[in-house]
């Protein structure tokens, strides 16, 4: 690992980009295929589970007050349902 | 007379001496203890209402779309869906090397810091000059910004995003002035560091919905 830079950040930034190229397939190309609209709806949770490892560890929410650990999980799980849901 | 142009370190920093932290050679330093709030407390009033604001839009562009499906998904099909994908890219990149230079920063290490810093201002660059040149690609294409409500929602949501972005790259630029005077203000710069993730992580939905589910 480069020196200086923390390997869990790196190992992080590492699954964020996996989780992009999981969005990509997930999100294109799916309609005429059977399920592929429920393929296309869990692009939005996959993108929302980003959202809250960028959260957690890049803006260290992880290491934060629980209340503010609480609000930040509350507001991902309350869109990514909402978005989900409004979606199918 | 010869002018002794050496500058104590020992000395405390108002009276002229190193800040405490410069003298640091990037030894690393414990973690933060548990329950450490980054940058102002107030701060994350505005991260999670601007976030909150985001999401509502959110949620109405899903909902108008549930209207014209048809209109959003040929509308969506004519955005450069790569520009969006490297540009994903390139944010997450830019978030990794603010992580990087945060960390260096507390470290005392300003040169790694300043690298950093400079190098998440270029993918701040690159960032703006992708979108400039896909909305000319959507202009040119016959779309603006009244065509239709996905329209009005890609130039919307993207303008307010690429505004933010702007307004990072200005918050980068003072941390970086900040950097070639040694500062040592952690609140700010952890503060500009949490308000680049958040453009960071709104950018990852804008670009799933806009890009990819409105598509679909």
């Amino acid at each position: 690992m480069s020196e200086g830079i923390p390997v869990r950040a790196t190992v992080i930034w590492a699954l964020l980009l996996l989780a992009t190229g999981v969005t990509w397939c997930l999100g294109t190309d799916h309609r005429a295929n059977a399920g592929g609209h429920v393929l296309v709806a869990m692009a939005i949770p996959v993108a929302f589970s980003k959202v809250y490892l960028i959260g957690m560890e890049f803006m260290e929410v992880r290491t934060a007050p629980r209340t503010l650990r609480v609000v930040f999980a509350s507001w991902v799980v309350s869109f990514a349902t909402a978005l989900t849901l409004l979606y199918l | 007379m010869k002018v002794d142009s050496h500058v104590p370190t020992d000395l405390p920093e108002f009276l002229g001496g190193e800040p405490a932290v410069a003298r640091q050679q990037c030894r690393p330093r414990p973690p933060a203890a548990d329950g450490h709030t980054p940058g102002e407390p107030g701060l994350w009033v505005f991260i999670l209402g601007d976030m909150s604001l985001f999401g509502a839009f959110f949620v109405v562009l899903l909902w108008q779309r549930r209207a014209t499906p048809r209109t959003f998904e040929e509308s969506a099909r004519e955005l450069l869906r790569f520009i969006g994908v490297i540009n994903t890219a390139v944010l997450l990149l830019s978030s990794y090397l603010v992580v990087s230079a945060l960390w260096a920063h507390r470290q005392g290490c300003w040169r790694r810091a300043r690298i950093s810093v400079l190098a998440a201002l270029l993918c701040a660059a690159v960032f703006a000059t992708l979108k400039v040149i896909e909305y000319l690609h959507v202009l040119r294409g016959g779309q603006g910004p009244t065509t239709n409500q996905f329209c009005t929602f890609y130039f919307v949501l993207t303008g307010v995003h690429l505004l933010h972005v702007m307004i990072g790259a200005g918050l980068l630029t003072a941390w970086l002035q900040q950097l070639r005077g040694h500062g040592s203000q952690s609140r700010f710069v952890e503060g500009v560091a949490v308000y680049w993730h958040m453009v960071d992580l709104l950018w990852v939905v804008i670009f799933t919905l806009l890009y990819l589910v409105c598509a679909a």
